[in-house]
């Protein structure tokens, strides 16, 4: 350890990570440091006997040789050290009538079949792509521009055009110029949950770049789990002269009589120096680590009223057989299942906990059908994710939390086992990851999954919570600022920090 | 794999680290807590919970340490599961960071 660097980041989740591999691969003397004892933040893999199960991947969008998306996989310097695998479906929809099996890169294969379901919107359906493309092409232009931060943002009225034009609407607002149909408009947004709001409440411009980034490049998991690209962002880092300093949470931010920031303290370390401070924690956890009153009024009233994004619920599960014994074919990988239309009705049970009936939409990700490296021969995994509240979690006794976890559990397992009949005979490992768990492994209050939620005050490049904080030397990076969560979302919010000011 | 609960936490026992525990893997003695290994998923969200820092990961244990992983076993076999956060010992501070406790070990 030193006792100065250039910058340290407080949290060690894929934003921060990137971030910070970014930055010292600039020859920049960079520390990452972390409460936990394995870097990742969501990006981690845990183990159960014979299993290893990636916490947060579902699917990570167009990392591809050639893709956008992938060029922040080269830039992080990471490409070398990870594989990715990508699913041959992205992912199968049911919703009533409506049974859509996306494959992998084959968007005029997922056209036809909407087309199939919804011939009389054919000329809508090619429109809306058309532009949804031209949207991406904006989009990507803006993101992955190699020209000055504030060139870019002169240029974006010009060249990327669609960001502002669209950045007042829903993603429910853009599918409506198109069409009327509800039935057409819930299959368009099938990955909904992915977001954590419903396409009426859900921003387009957060939504639209994954949107076509998955259709056109495909959905891919890390080989070995996320742990694998969080091991290799640390091995970056560490190549290029930083430190990553595990299992010590940063008590405090440093700052001056001037109000500058001067460093972190945590009990491992004591005191660290640094100019600059870049926080991978939520905000809430930054103000009161530097102190309630080193923020003006404006700011903290701004900060209250933003809405953190909801939370999540996945049980794992280990089978003692493979899953072609279950019926799966070995070309499925997530299916989304929603009982009923409408998403906002869905999203306003699962937001007050209302769970526990059949009428929220949920899903099956069959893991070792695209990575059977994390399970032993002859046996499986797979994971039922469910968007849960975040509230009715925190306050509960132990005893009650227990209870109320165990009965979620059940509840998923029963919906699957309507798919999979059998499957509830070959579990051999069972764990669930519920909102508290969430808290406890990353801080994010309330056990959030992504950050601030993405209405459409809260997103794009104008709305979102800043990079900069009103101190002279802290920084946001992450699912807390924009563009907000995901593999993607995170690892771009890297590249645009360090892109503006570094 | 397991984290085990050393010397430190004896006559201390602030019992931060049951509160965080995903698994409900620790037992709590008199003056003492340990943690069940055949129960422990080794996330090691306690470590930096306590405040005695009395909590190791198995393969970090220095050998002066290292009879406490036996002594953890035995002991979570005995005593009952403590799922709630308790008050510390009364009187804790003048313990707090001594070395050697074992002797005032209440089984
Ligand atoms: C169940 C689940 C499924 C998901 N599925 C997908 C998916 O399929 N595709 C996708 O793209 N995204 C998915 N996501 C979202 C994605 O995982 C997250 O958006 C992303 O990993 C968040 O990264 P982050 O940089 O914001 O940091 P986080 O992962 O939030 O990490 C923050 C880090 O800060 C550390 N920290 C907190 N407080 C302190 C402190 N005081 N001192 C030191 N360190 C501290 C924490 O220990 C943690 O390591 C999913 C998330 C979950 C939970």
């Amino acid at each position: 350890m030193k006792s100065e660097y250039d910058v340290i980041f407080i949290g060690a989740g894929l934003g921060g990570l990137t971030a910070a591999s970014l930055i010292a691969q600039k020859g920049k003397k960079v520390l990452v440091i972390d409460k936990h004892n394995i870097a990742g933040g969501y990006a981690t893999n845990f183990k159960r006997k014979d299993f290893e199960f990636d916490v947060s991947l579902h699917s990570f969008d167009g990392v591809v040789k050639g893709g956008n998306s992938y060029k922040i996989i080269e830039a992080s310097g990471v490409a070398d050290k990870i594989e990715f695998l990508g699913h041959d479906t992205l992912y199968h929809y049911q919703c009533g009538d409506i049974d859509i099996k996306v494959k992998h890169q084959d968007i005029e294969g997922y056209k036809k079949q909407l087309v199939h379901y919804f011939p009389e919107e054919e000329g809508n359906i090619e429109r809306l792509f058309s532009e949804a493309d031209k949207n991406y092409k904006d989009m990507s232009g803006f993101l992955y521009s190699t020209k000055r931060f504030f060139l870019r943002i002169m240029a974006t009225p010009l060249f990327y055009r669609r960001i502002l034009k669209y950045e007042h609407y829903t993603v429910d607002d853009y599918f409506s110029r198109y069409t009327k149909n509800e039935k057409l408009k819930a299959a368009l947004s099938a990955q909904w949950s992915y977001y954590g709001l419903p396409a009426k409440d859900l921003a387009f411009g957060y939504f639209s770049y994954p949107f076509i980034d998955y259709l056109r490049f495909g959905g891919y998991s890390i080989k070995g789990g996320s742990q694998k690209l969080s091991n290799a962002l640390v091995d970056t880092i560490v190549e290029h002269g930083g430190e990553v300093q595990l299992a010590s949470p940063v008590t405090k931010i440093v700052t001056n009589e001037k109000n500058k920031i001067i460093g972190i303290e945590s009990k491992k370390t004591g005191f660290v120096r640094a100019k600059k401070i870049v926080s991978n924690i939520s905000p809430y956890a930054v103000v009161s680590l530097t102190g309630d009153e080193q923020f003006d009024q404006k700011f903290k009233q701004n900060l209250k009223q933003l809405k953190p994004s909801i939370s999540g619920f996945q049980v794992y599960l280990g089978l003692n057989c493979t899953l072609d014994k279950l019926g799966v074919k070995k070309d499925e990988y997530i299916r989304f299942f929603s009982p009923t239309l409408s998403q906002r009705e869905q999203f306003d049970n699962l937001k007050n906990g209302n769970v526990f009936e059949d009428k929220t939409g949920w899903s099956i990700n069959y893991f070792s059908n695209v990575d059977d490296s994390l399970v032993s021969p002859g046996k499986s995994s797979l994971g039922l994710f469910t968007l849960v509240g975040t509230s009715n979690w925190h306050s509960l006794s132990k005893m009650e939390y227990r209870e109320k976890k165990q009965e979620l559990t059940q509840v998923l397992i029963d919906k699957a086992s309507k798919v999979l009949p059998g499957l509830v005979d070959h579990i051999e490992v069972c764990e669930a990851g519920t909102p508290r768990t969430m808290t406890k492994f990353t801080n994010n209050p309330g056990g959030a999954i992504y950050g601030f939620e993405q209405n459409i005050k809260q997103s794009g490049l104008f709305r979102r919570f800043p990079q900069k904080y009103p101190l002279k030397g802290l920084y946001q990076v992450g699912a807390w600022t924009f563009p907000g969560a995901g593999f993607i979302g995170t690892m771009l919010s890297a590249k645009i920090l360090v892109d503006r000011y570094f | 794999m397991t984290y085990v609960v050393t010397d430190n936490c004896i006559q201390c026992k602030h019992t931060e680290c049951v509160d965080i525990c995903p698994a409900d893997a620790f037992r709590e003695g008199k003056n003492f807590i340990v943690i069940d290994p055949d129960e422990c998923v080794d996330c090691g969200l306690c470590v930096p919970e306590c405040p005695e820092e009395a909590i190791f990961a198995e393969s970090e244990l220095t050998t002066d340490d290292e009879h406490f992983l036996e002594l953890n076993a035995e002991l979570a076999k005995e005593w009952p599961l403590i799922l709630e956060k308790l008050p510390p010992i009364e009187g804790y501070q003048s313990w707090s960071g001594k070395p050697n406790k074992l002797a005032h070990l209440e089984r």
